[in-house]
């Protein structure tokens, strides 16, 4: 069974980047929808099925957490799960993201075997 | 937090190897760059130049800037997305791989430097293009330093 994504970043090298390492990390892949912020995120989650979003937090126009939030008020998109990747190392900031419901984050640069890690746990692929 | 600033501002030598090995690091890593510490006399690479830079607030501010060739940043952007040079066609694409670049390195940099616990902001990067006299003038300045990354001259600076 392949698996469809979407990445949300507002940076095209972080996009393709991101996609190039689910690619290569194994994970069976359907589609990879792509969206420069969160609205756009919003527009494509409506009409496409998505597996899993990944997301930047710090984008224009809607940023990560507000696209989360936009989310868990929509109840055909709540349970859509997401992970968020972002540049910024801080645990105090991972934290607070922790207590806005946000459970998985990875911190750039993300490397095939953490994605491929962190969805496998997340669509219960592991055995 | 005071120590570490104290550190990072009296010791301008360790967060400069500091800043050096996680450039290393990152564009071996994501680029498949490599590099290595350049002390040498200067050669400056064909121009023109890309000046990118990060400025970042939090417990305190400052900036990291990155000055790579116009040539070596389209050979950036092709080894990070696994393409050939020649496909890089867009000079947006090649402003946008130096812009993550720099969000990356000065994420990695900010919490090897100062910890985990500290929060910063990291502002949106700025790329500029510069020439010749530019980057003479920029690889004089003291907080600047060099790294040969396939054996040409990358400038970096940071600011505390």
């Amino acid at each position: 069974m392949s698996y469809n994504f979407l990445i949300v970043d507002d940076s095209k090298t972080a996009r393709m980047m991101l996609a190039k390492t689910l690619r290569i990390s194994g994970i069976d892949i359907g589609e990879v929808f792509m969206a420069s912020d969160g609205g756009q995120a919003l527009s494509l989650l409506k009409d496409h099925w998505i597996d899993l979003v990944i997301t930047d937090l710090h984008m224009p126009v809607m940023g990560g957490v507000e696209m989360l939030h936009s989310m868990a008020e929509d109840g055909l998109l709540e349970s859509v799960p997401v992970v968020v990747v972002s540049s910024d190392a801080s645990q105090t900031r991972r934290e607070d993201l922790s207590r806005q419901g946000i459970r998985h984050y990875l911190c750039k640069p993300v490397r095939p075997e953490q994605v491929k890690s962190v969805v496998e746990g997340i669509l219960e692929l592991v055995p | 937090m005071s120590e570490w600033l104290d550190w990072a501002i009296e010791d301008e030598n360790a967060s400069s190897t500091m800043l050096e090995d996680i450039l290393s690091s990152v564009l071996q890593e994501q680029a498949f760059m490599f590099s290595e510490h350049f002390a040498d006399e200067l050669e400056m690479p064909e121009p023109p130049f890309k000046h990118a830079r990060i400025h970042f607030t939090g417990p305190f501010d400052g900036y990291l800037g990155l000055i790579f060739s116009h040539a070596l940043s389209i050979e950036l952007i092709a080894n990070m997305l696994g393409l050939e040079s020649e496909d890089i066609t867009s000079e947006e694409d090649a402003t946008d791989a130096l812009k993550e670049l720099l969000n990356i390195v000065c994420g990695q940099f900010l919490a090897a430097a100062f910890g985990q616990k500290l929060v910063f902001d990291l502002a949106t990067p700025s790329v500029a293009q510069i020439g010749s006299n530019e980057w003479q003038a920029q690889a004089t300045k003291e907080e600047v330093t060099a790294l040969l990354v396939e054996e040409e001259a990358v400038l970096f600076e940071l600011l505390l």
